[in-house]
């Protein structure tokens, strides 16, 4: 009896243990900042003098004041935007990806593919940027010099503020290897049985993917919906490197590109408003809960 | 015996160290090594002439050098002297973060004078010191000889020139102002060049006849200029663009990486007068430092006659001293100083808190807005000084 309650008492020991490392990182690193930015945002603060109590008012002064936030709701249309574009699109193009590599009956050939779809994800933003900006170049770049090849006009894809969220949500798409390696467990998940069965019935490969295929990937694609939608509404580094680099405007043209979290990242280490970020983060927080929420209740999560 | 002598060497360097205050500076991570060693011999010759002061250099990365200064600011850690970005001085004066060296420069009877005033103006916060000026620096126009022949000296001129060079898809003449925060970092020259200024007195009055010209002159010139061809990757090295308006920093690149490229360098072209944009450093010393008398010797020996061309060459940039600027290292090489020549008319950005604010969210917006045809350059500028008198009022 009492040689088991040490040994439990010790085994509960050794599991905090090892949980401990973690814990300290989320506590220092994840949930100290999380309750100071809570604090903060009711301040007023520039990272130098002491914080001074305000109340409300960065909030309120966010959503109303559009004289000393020109930009809040504009930023804010401009995230939507863009999720609206890059989440279908970097889903789509996952599960396309996904379906092309699972078809692939050699194991060496399917290795070198997903190596080579996930490379984006893994590739520096920096690089990234460096890359898009030779192939979007409007004199030179690759992706003008085919449409004029083939007789198309082509376009400043990151200079003209009416394309540019656009081209930047493509660039997004492009780094859906990691959409693509869940979607490729989700496949590989499905079991063969369905589609001999289906097979033997005679239904086409095109029936078999919207009879079997995709109700069966609904949990994975109500995942990945979720999940790109958060990130996408946190879009930050890319569009940072691709405008913030020189002259020290981060919206890209009109600023059609300032997003949320760059308006955030101006208050906060440009316009020394680090109250008033820090009030704004919390806002992107709760739109995004009440986004997921919803998500939550209207998509389909299981297959039924 | 030889322990005595050991003993008597030991207390008599701690005695030394004791003896000896030590300041810490912070100044960027130099571009190249040349530079590491004109400071270090500044620091020695420093430390030679003040045999009880000694001096802790450290180097930070510019571009993280100012989330830095904010950061040890927070926390109380600050050093004793670092240069510091023109328009934060001050923003950290406000907070009581720098020491106010007003009666530093009384007592020692500095001469002032003989300070370039433009960078000079940068340390005054509420009609005192807060710094001294180090570097400086400033934009002036680039332009490619093989377009153009004889750089254009007025608007009218500027213009002309445009037409001529201007050959669509192909040639664009001017790197017109756009409606982002470069655009409103440099529009400023040409509102002073019309004779206009962006603030007087802690008011915006950048909505008069001056102002409106400069925005006009920005939709003449895009008229002259795609912005297909502009947004291009190195479209002026390339040969692409006539001409634009920006730094001394460019230089080095154009040199190294286009042997090609035949450029040259001369004045913002002017409508009234000329004018341009002044950028720099000044060195300041923080009030919780418990040196500020050896800080004080410190900052003026790296600012002093002597010293103040070395201190250029190190920042990269211009001196800050009339003597200095005759300097061969800067006013025998052609192309600097005609930067140099344009320094001459230059103009210190706004003291605001709210001035980056301003630049990006209003200025910036404004020039956009005119720019794309939404607003005439009255509107626009009337509704931007109303936003940014707005913004002004915060102190």
């Amino acid at each position: 009896m009492k040689k088991s309650k040490i040994f439990a008492s010790r085994e509960k020991l050794a599991g905090i243990l090892f949980a401990l490392p973690m814990l300290l990182y989320a506590g220092v690193f994840l949930i100290a900042p999380v309750v100071l930015s809570l604090f903060f945002s009711f301040t007023k603060w520039n990272m130098r003098s002491t914080p001074a109590w305000v109340g409300i008012d960065n909030y309120v002064n966010l959503l109303t004041d559009s004289v000393k936030y020109p930009y809040f709701w504009h930023s804010l249309k401009v995230t939507l935007t863009y999720s609206l574009l890059a989440v279908p699109m970097t889903i789509i193009s996952g599960l396309v990806l996904a379906l092309i590599i699972n078809s692939i009956r050699k194991e060496k050939l399917e290795g070198f593919f997903k190596v080579a779809f996930y490379l984006p994800v893994i590739t520096s933003s920096v690089a990234v940027a460096a890359i898009w900006k030779w192939v979007y170049d409007p004199m030179y770049g690759l992706l003008n010099t085919f449409l004029e090849a083939i007789g198309l006009k082509g376009f400043n894809w990151l200079g003209d503020s009416k394309i540019a969220l656009f081209a930047v949500a493509i660039l997004a798409a492009w780094g859906c290897g990691g959409t693509m390696l869940i979607y490729l467990a989700g496949l590989k998940g499905i079991p063969d049985q369905l589609y001999e069965s289906a097979k033997i019935d005679g239904a086409s490969s095109f029936r078999q993917f919207f009879g079997i295929t995709l109700p069966m990937l609904k949990p994975t694609t109500f995942f990945l919906v979720v999940t790109t939608t958060i990130g996408s509404f946190q879009v930050f580094d890319i569009v940072y490197v691709l405008y913030g680099a020189g002259g020290g405007s981060y919206g890209g043209p009109d600023n059609s590109l300032l997003t949320f979290t760059m308006y955030i990242y101006n208050h906060a280490f440009r316009y020394e408003q680090m109250g008033v970020a820090c009030a704004m983060s919390f806002i992107l927080f709760i739109i995004i809960l009440i986004l997921t929420i919803v998500q939550f209740k209207f998509l389909p999560q299981r297959y039924d | 015996m030889k322990n005595f002598i050991f003993v008597l060497m030991i207390l008599f360097l701690s005695l030394m160290m004791f003896g000896k205050t030590t300041i810490t500076f912070w100044g960027y991570e130099t571009v190249d090594f040349s530079q590491k060693e004109i400071m270090a011999n500044l620091v020695d010759k420093f430390q030679s002439e003040n045999n009880d002061i000694k001096v802790n250099v450290v180097y930070l990365p510019k571009s993280d050098f100012e989330i830095k200064l904010k950061t040890a600011a927070a926390v109380s850690e600050l050093p004793d002297v670092s240069y510091i970005d023109q328009p934060l001085l001050p923003l950290f004066a406000k907070d009581g973060l720098l020491l106010n060296i007003t009666e530093y420069v009384e007592k020692d009877n500095l001469d002032l004078s003989n300070y370039i005033k433009g960078p000079l103006d940068t340390c005054i916060y509420k009609g005192e010191y807060y710094g001294l000026p180090i570097s400086q620096t400033s934009v002036a126009m680039i332009y490619n000889r093989d377009l153009i022949a004889e750089p254009p000296k007025t608007w009218d001129e500027l213009l002309e020139i445009s037409k001529e060079i201007y050959i669509p898809g192909e040639v664009s003449a001017f790197e017109y102002l756009e409606g982002d925060g470069w655009g409103a970092w440099i529009i400023p020259a040409f509102v002073h060049s019309a004779g206009g200024e962006m603030v007087v007195d802690g008011k915006a009055v950048f909505n008069s006849q001056a102002g409106v010209d400069a925005l006009n002159l920005m939709k003449e010139l895009k008229k002259y200029s795609e912005k297909e061809v502009l947004d291009s990757a190195n479209a002026f090295e390339t040969g692409h663009i006539g001409m634009i308006v920006n730094g001394p920093w460019m230089l080095s690149s154009y040199r190294n990486n286009w042997p090609d490229l035949n450029f040259g360098i001369a004045l913002i072209p002017m409508k009234e007068k000329y004018a341009t944009n002044l950028g720099g450093e000044d060195i300041v010393i923080y009030s919780d430092s418990e040196n500020k008398e050896a800080s004080w010797k410190f900052i003026k020996f790296l600012t002093n006659e002597e010293n103040a061309a070395d201190m250029a060459m190190v920042m990269g940039n211009f001196p800050t001293r009339i003597e200095a600027a005759n300097d061969p290292r800067f006013n025998k090489d052609p192309e600097m100083s005609m930067f140099m020549e344009q320094m001459k008319y230059s103009f210190a950005r706004p003291t605001a808190i709210n001035w980056l604010k301003i630049n990006d969210e209003i200025i910036g917006k404004a020039i956009g807005e005119v720019l794309s045809n939404e607003k005439t350059p009255q509107e626009a500028l009337d509704d931007a000084v109303e936003a940014a008198n707005e913004l002004l009022k915060e102190e």
